[in-house]
């Protein structure tokens, strides 16, 4: 399929579906063939009535049944095929859209928020797909029928045309005047809903303060003025909505009366029939609508344009990081990170600066720092979120830039910070990793049912339960409602934030099946030390599922607070406003980190705590 | 979305109303609220009468012109007709315009006094409904589906009853011509009619479908926008991307399915149309033959068949959205049948002045039925102006305290006292007058910092504003923001610091000067400047005041002078601070692990 090219997307979609939109190009036309001889067939009845001529009214009403019965049957062609063409469309654009929001990093999230992207995906995709669909048939519609009607009009009567037919160029023009003053009206109307809607959510969610206060009076009285502010702008849509129609009938009007007074004198003549008199006044009926459509249409292809602007820009932004390299990396050997200095956009200062580390397979390191020293940020690099700048970052010696990020994401297993799981059950949660992906590509069917291909089978199930066990979550989960096949997020039932950061370090755990680096990235400061052990000992072990890894085999980093979960690392980074301030095993630490010193120290006073009464005055936090 | 993913059906069964509503129950339920405009819309249903019958008068006068001034070859009677016509017209669409416009009106006063009554009912409503539904659902049912009734009255019901209206009198102007024909050619009236109501119902539910598709898009997208690090680090968004792309092309399927539907639907009316124009020129043709019926009128009553088709459209039509408009009437009403905070029977009011002595006696509390006591026979005694600390673990029953004292909930047993009076025999607004709390998680409003200080109420002077700002120790803090008292605060004040909002809350309770201050202390850390005007502000507004400090810091808990300790909904010590830690207690234990929680997260 050929690529659509932002500049020109209408004319791009139309080349592309060419076999739908041609089909209701030319179904179109017929159905207004159709449409435009009706009148035609009538003219005959009548004169055949005026005649009393039964033989030739008979014909007539035949035919007038026969192009009737044409236009409607062409008529449900092009509908389908319309239908088809801009459904089609719109289902391309929400693809791309998607496609594209999940390809981009960080900065563009950042700059367009979760409303906008989803409004985009309905609204704007809507809009654009009315400008293709109704916008370009309906300016094809008014096309055909004043191709066809002119001639028929200019054949009865030259002079009674051009007559009648004087008031109605200007239509348009008062179509696309009173669209625009809807349009502003709406607009308006629409801000001033979302006021009140505003107003609305916070009386409804400080409920308690309101209530609380006695407020209740006062906020009623607030809430009017809102109330009444959104009613007068709906009045005013309303007004113009309302002149709308009347607008355009006065053009048929005027046409007919002319056609009364200045026509009827050819009928007296006798050098017109009475026939031809009724289907020309039909005619002048059926052009109004083309008058209206050119102007209705034109707005609906603008309004698409602009639509199609918003979602172009999402199409051309770039992602942070650039997947250009070819490198494949089958298995994890060593990190390298060498003077790496990182700054975010717009950012004063770096959040990382000159760090440099390395790391072998097998090996463990962790890294502590308070809140601000880099952590993250390194942990996003090191999984291809944010760029490094150049020759900074080696993976098996091989230059970051040279890899195939796809293939060194499948060397990761992350638990980051922050808890994110999908509205799935379960078990589809901890085996998040598991390429079910394979098994969804391989039947092509789209029916509901095949979202049900990437459900766990029963082995895998016993797979997230060993997992889920290995982080003391077994037994919490067991006691859902459906146990291992309960459905997560809004719909479903709603973990605790500890639960949450558990499920995360299982979906990590399982993903090491296949991958060979683990990133635990602050996400054991949820869990007691029991389970800290059990996370860090399966870890080393691997003797969960039908693993057979050796020991060495995993590669772990480990962002903590709490240095017993550092302390067994073979080498601890201790970050410090974005610097290494110093590397080295725990005990080389004590010596050589000042801030690792003080960590230390605070961590095990808390152990031995053996507070006296006294010690109350000092501020702090009773449960 | 998977099998055992909960359907949308069983999440909305909640706000139906029982046993459904429907069209006219939807009406009737309307009908209070149109009462006040009851002679505007009898003047819109008569104006409505006169459009249709100046639209039938118009096709007759061509009629007319035809046998008069064509056929009887009266060139004076055609250009009359066609100055009259002109005037009809313009008449007409004026009319047209005016009645749409006026109705419009009468719509909004309407749906203004059914949003007032919305919020004044909301606002009545008791603590639990809050609990139990979320915030977006109640105000979805203040705007989305007031809103969809706007659409009702716009374009519903106006436009029914005209289309009414005008089959009415276009059938009355058929059978002026000719009953004979009128009967025959409405013949398949009945059948297409039918079979396009049948349509609608089918189109109706396919548009249900792709609307929820619509939701379960947005809801996709969200959560994936969301959790895009996850995926890409798991490297699934290539089968996110297939996921996606089954929803997008199950939303098109639904799509393409109504637009199928549509197709068949025009064509329902356009046959109809066809089949009784044609039966008009098959009858009529003898019937002009046998002189029964004038050219003119033969024309004219082709003209009325061929109207008769636009009103019927547009019956079926809007009956759709009738439809859509029905289940949000069934949403608002069910809104409106909640029951609100009950009052008492025979109000008390409380001792003027109030001298603020306050006792639990026996006070037990129970959320639900089925659910444990949150409260079991707590009774205490304050003395006025005296402090009581209130200490206990999460989930001890502290937060239960606070509603009942603000009488957001009532005791199941027991009762409250103040100054002798049962607190359930007093009105809520009173209760809630008297008491004032200082929430911990603070709920600021869009505006300003005064405003939320005085919560727009008018007898609090700008003078008070500015007293009680000092008074809490926000002026000194507010000297470093641009625009001071007058600064913006955004929703739920996400610009302003914990501390900040710590302090507009006392503010505001210092403006309000209630006579008994409730207290729930922040539990996260403040800076250490902040932490000091709070304690400066603590103390200065319980001078004078009985105060109840759900109380986390030490210092608080040791200035009391009588401290409760709850566990699990009992009190399982009374005692002053001194009392309590001199001996073996819980208070004490508690007080010594502390030691363990000053370690900050992190350092």
């Amino acid at each position: 399929m050929p690529e659509i090219d932002d500049s020109k997307p209408i004319s791009a979609y139309v080349r592309r579906l060419w076999r739908p939109f041609t089909l209701g190009t030319v179904t179109l036309a017929l159905t207004n063939l159709f449409d435009i001889l009706t009148p035609f067939a009538l003219m005959k009845a009548i004169d055949a009535i005026t005649a009393s001529d039964s033989k030739k009214l008979h014909e007539a009403i035949g035919l007038y049944l026969l192009f009737m019965l044409g236009t409607v049957a062409f008529r449900y062609q092009w509908r389908l095929h319309f239908g088809k063409f801009h459904h089609s469309v719109a289902e391309d654009l929400r693809n791309r859209l998607f496609s594209k929001y999940t390809r981009l990093g960080p900065t563009f999230f950042e700059k367009n928020p979760t409303g906008e992207l989803m409004s985009l995906m309905i609204n704007d995709v809507n809009t654009f797909r009315m400008a293709v669909g109704p916008g370009l048939l309906i300016l094809l519609d008014a096309f055909f029928l004043i191709i066809f009607i002119v001639p028929f009009m200019l054949s009865i009567s030259v002079e009674w045309t051009w007559k009648t037919l004087i008031l109605l160029p200007f239509i348009p023009f008062v179509i696309r005047f009173m669209e625009n003053r809807i349009a502003t009206a709406s607009r308006d109307s629409q801000d001033r809903l979302s006021e009140m809607s505003g107003y609305t959510q916070e009386l409804v969610t400080g409920i308690r303060v309101v209530k609380g206060f006695s407020q209740e009076t006062q906020r009623l009285n607030s809430f009017r003025v809102f109330s009444n502010r959104f009613a007068t702008a709906s009045n005013r849509v309303a007004k113009y909505d309302a002149m709308f129609e009347p607008a355009l009938q006065i053009g048929v009007a005027t046409g007919s009366v002319i056609l009364l007074a200045w026509g009827s004198r050819d009928v007296l003549s006798g050098a017109v029939t009475l026939g031809t008199f009724v289907a020309f006044h039909e005619y002048i009926k059926r052009m109004v609508w083309p008058m209206a459509a050119i102007g209705s249409g034109l707005s609906l292809v603008q309004q698409g344009r602009s639509s199609y602007a918003r979602m172009a820009e999402v199409f051309q932004a770039a992602p942070d990081v650039k997947n250009l390299g070819r490198t494949k990396i089958a298995r994890f050997e060593s990190l390298r990170v060498e003077n790496l200095t990182f700054t975010y956009p717009g950012a004063g200062h770096p959040a990382l600066s000159n760090v440099s580390f390395s790391l072998r397979r097998g090996e463990t390191l962790g890294i502590v720092g308070p809140v601000g020293s880099g952590k993250s940020t390194l942990v996003q690099i090191l999984g291809g979120i944010r760029p490094a700048p150049e020759g900074c970052l080696f993976i098996n010696g091989e230059t970051f830039e040279n890899l195939d990020l796809e293939s060194w994401r499948a060397r990761l297993a992350v638990a980051p910070q922050d808890a994110f799981l999908f509205s799935r059950t379960v078990a589809e949660n901890i085996l998040f990793g598991r390429d079910a992906a394979t098994k969804i590509n391989g039947t092509e069917n789209t029916d509901k049912s095949s979202d049900e291909n990437s459900e766990p089978q029963d082995a895998e199930l016993l797979e997230a339960i060993a997992h889920a066990d290995a982080v003391a979550l077994r037994e919490e989960i067991d006691r859902l409602p459906l146990g291992f096949r309960a459905w997560l997020g809004e719909k479903g039932v709603n973990l605790s934030g500890g639960q949450r950061q558990r499920m995360t370090i299982a979906r990590a755990l399982a993903h090491t099946k296949s991958a060979d680096f683990v990133i635990l990235d602050d996400s054991l400061s949820a869990v007691d030390g029991k389970t800290e052990a059990s996370v860090l000992s399966s870890l080393r072990r691997k003797n969960i599922g039908s693993d057979e890894k050796k020991e060495s085999e995993i590669t772990t980093l480990i962002i903590s607070h709490r240095l017993a979960a550092v302390a067994e690392a073979d080498r601890i980074l201790v970050l410090n406003q974005g610097s290494v301030e110093a590397i080295g095993t725990h005990f080389e630490l004590l010596k050589l980190s000042p801030t690792y010193r003080r960590i230390h120290e605070l961590q095990s006073e808390t152990k031995s705590s053996g507070a006296e009464p006294k010690r109350i005055e000092t501020e702090g936090t009773l449960l | 979305m998977t099998s055992n993913s909960p359907t949308d059906e069983t999440h909305d069964s909640a706000d139906r109303l029982k046993g459904g509503l429907g069209v006219i129950g939807l009406l009737l339920r309307l009908a209070p609220y149109f009462r006040p405009d009851l002679w505007r819309c009898a003047a819109v249903a008569g104006l409505v009468i006169i459009n249709a019958l100046i639209g039938r008068g118009i096709v007759m006068l061509f009629g007319l012109a035809i046998d008069r001034g064509l056929i009887a070859k009266d060139m004076n009677f055609l250009l009359i007709a066609a100055g009259v016509y002109f005037v009809l017209e313009v008449i007409m669409m004026s009319l047209q315009a005016g009645i749409a416009a006026w109705f419009a009106r009468i719509g909004q006063r309407v749906l203004y006094r059914l949003r007032d009554h919305l919020v004044d009912h909301v606002q009545s409503l008791p603590a639990a409904y809050f609990d139990r539904v979320p915030s977006g659902k109640i105000v979805t049912r203040l705007t989305a589906d007031t809103v969809s009734l706007t659409e009702l009255f716009n374009q519903g019901l106006l436009s029914v009853f005209s289309s009414v209206i005008s089959i009415v009198t276009i059938v009355i102007a058929m059978s002026l011509i000719s009953v004979k024909m009128t009967l025959l050619t409405l013949l398949v009236a009945p059948p297409m009619i039918y079979l396009a109501f049948r349509l609608s119902d089918r189109i109706l539910i396919v548009q249900r479908e792709a609307k929820k598709h619509v939701s379960t898009i947005n809801a996709f997208v969200a959560e994936n926008v969301s959790g895009i690090r996850v995926t890409q680090l798991f490297n699934r968004v290539g089968a996110q991307n297939d996921r996606f792309d089954r929803l997008s092309h199950l939303y098109k399927s639904a799509n393409l399915k109504a637009v199928s539907l549509y197709a068949l639907f025009y064509p329902t009316v356009s046959i109809f149309t066809a089949i009784s124009v044609a039966t008009a020129l098959y009858i009529g043709g003898d019937l002009t033959a046998q002189g029964a019926v004038t050219t003119g009128a033969m024309v004219a009553f082709i003209f009325h068949v061929k109207d008769f088709g636009d009103p019927l459209r547009n019956i079926l039509e809007r009956y759709q959205l009738f439809q859509n408009s029905v289940s949000s009437g069934e949403r608002i009403f069910s809104l409106l049948e909640e029951s609100s905070e009950t009052s008492p029977a025979t109000p008390r009011n409380l001792i003027r002045p109030l001298l603020g002595q306050l006792s639990f006696e026996k006070v037990s509390f129970r959320y639900e039925e089925a659910l444990p006591l949150a409260l079991s026979r707590v009774s205490f005694q304050i003395k006025a102006g005296q402090t009581l600390a209130v200490v206990g673990r999460t989930g001890s029953g502290k937060s239960t305290l606070i509603s009942l004292l603000q009488r957001f909930r009532d005791p199941t047993e027991g009762q409250i006292q103040l100054d002798g009076v049962d607190l359930s025999e007093v009105p809520r607004q009173e209760v809630r007058r008297a008491i004032g709390v200082v929430q911990q998680d603070v709920f600021l409003f869009r505006g300003t910092i005064a405003e939320n200080i005085s919560l727009d109420d008018p007898n609090i002077s700008r003078e008070r504003i500015l007293w009680a700002a000092g008074e809490a120790g926000l002026s000194r803090l507010l000297k470093m923001r641009p625009g001071g008292l007058d600064a913006k605060v955004e929703e739920r004040g996400v610009n302003l610091s914990l501390g900040e909002r710590q302090l507009i809350a006392f503010a505001r309770i210092l403006a309000f000067d209630p006579q008994i201050l409730i207290l729930d202390e922040a539990t996260a850390s403040i800076d250490s400047e902040t932490e000091k005007l709070l304690q400066e502000a603590t103390l200065r507004a319980r001078q004078n005041r009985t105060s109840i400090i759900i109380a986390h810091r030490i210092s608080t808990v040791i200035d009391a002078d009588q401290v409760v300790v709850l566990k699990q909904g009992e009190v399982v010590e009374l005692g002053s601070p001194t009392e309590l830690l001199s001996r073996e207690s819980l208070f004490r234990e508690m007080a010594q692990k502390q030691k363990e929680i000053t370690q900050p997260p992190e350092v």
